[in-house]
């Protein structure tokens, strides 16, 4: 912890409404973004909520042993996943184990059959912009089998280290890394196919 | 010599950068020559860094609203705790 933090976590430890407007403010965004990831956009502004009021209680079991933004990603990633467990089955949606070892692609030499495709945006930034294709991203993560779908959004989206996903999920390095790649390529597959044909 | 499969396989690794010396080199003479892996590799590093600019981009777009919404909260529980009142002096 920086000693701009230290500072933040004892105005938080001393239930100060300055330090917690502080840090609501800081730090929401990155956890709405998990929250959005693991369970979708209608019911992250719930969770992230109801994780800052657990904050508010338990702020003094926070040790300091990691940075005060991942310990809130951790919580918020267990509430989140947590929640979608919680589902009614009707409602919930398991995650489709697909092939993602890519193997159609090859022929038994190991050379592409047919050229990847050639994507109309290539760069992040174009990515980003095609509002289609990131909810078709989203819908995705969704249907991704939820172990994938977690390592992804900690990784990817949240930046996290290995050691501390494989931490926080109770996987192995090995596992993390296989499990990470799957869901890249599952999304991949995914760009390929809205880059085709244009639909999701 | 790498085949093409045996590059995309290591995609993770090399965005990651935790390939070792011999097969970064390995990997990197297979897309000097390969026009199609050059293409995947390409399209797959744009997918992993645009993920990690969705939460970039929401950091920008925190609405005043939910902050608000969350310190309301706060402040219910906080009448209905046992926390003493006065705690909030600097
Ligand atoms: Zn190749």
């Amino acid at each position: 912890m920086n000693k701009n933090e230290t500072s933040l976590v004892e105005g938080l430890r001393s239930g100060r409404t300055k330090a917690f407007h502080l840090a609501v403010t800081r730090y929401s965004a990155s956890m709405l973004a998990t929250a959005r990831a693991i369970a979708g956009h209608a019911n992250a502004d719930d969770i992230v909520q109801d994780v800052w009021l657990t904050v508010f209680e338990r702020i003094d079991s926070f040790e300091g042993r990691s940075s005060l933004k991942t310990w809130l990603q951790r919580i918020v990633a267990n509430r989140a996943i947590s929640y979608l467990r919680s589902r009614p089955p009707e409602v919930s949606r398991p995650g489709v184990e697909e092939d993602q070892s890519a193997s159609d692609w090859f022929d038994a030499s190991g050379s592409w059959i047919l050229p990847p495709p050639v994507w109309h945006e290539d760069s992040p930034y174009a990515l980003l912009a095609a509002e289609d294709l990131q909810d078709c991203i989203d819908k995705h993560l969704l249907d991704m089998p939820d172990s994938q779908r977690n390592v992804l959004v900690l990784r990817d989206i949240q930046q996290m280290n290995f050691a501390e996903i494989c931490n926080e999920l109770s996987l192995s390095a090995s596992n993390a890394r296989v499990l990470l790649h799957r869901g890249r390529m599952r999304l991949m597959k995914m760009v390929n196919h809205f880059e085709e044909t244009g639909s999701c | 010599m790498l085949t093409c499969q045996e590059v995309t396989a290591k995609a993770s690794l090399m965005v990651d950068g935790e390939l070792g010396f011999r097969e970064r080199i390995a990997v990197r003479i297979h897309l000097m020559m390969c026009v199609n892996c050059r293409r995947f590799a390409r399209q797959f590093q744009a997918l992993v860094s645009s993920m990690a600019s969705r939460n970039r981009l929401a950091a920008e777009t925190i609405v005043p609203e939910f902050v608000d919404g969350v310190m309301q909260s706060i402040y219910r529980a906080r009448e209905s705790s046992s926390i003493p009142p006065g705690r909030d002096g600097e």
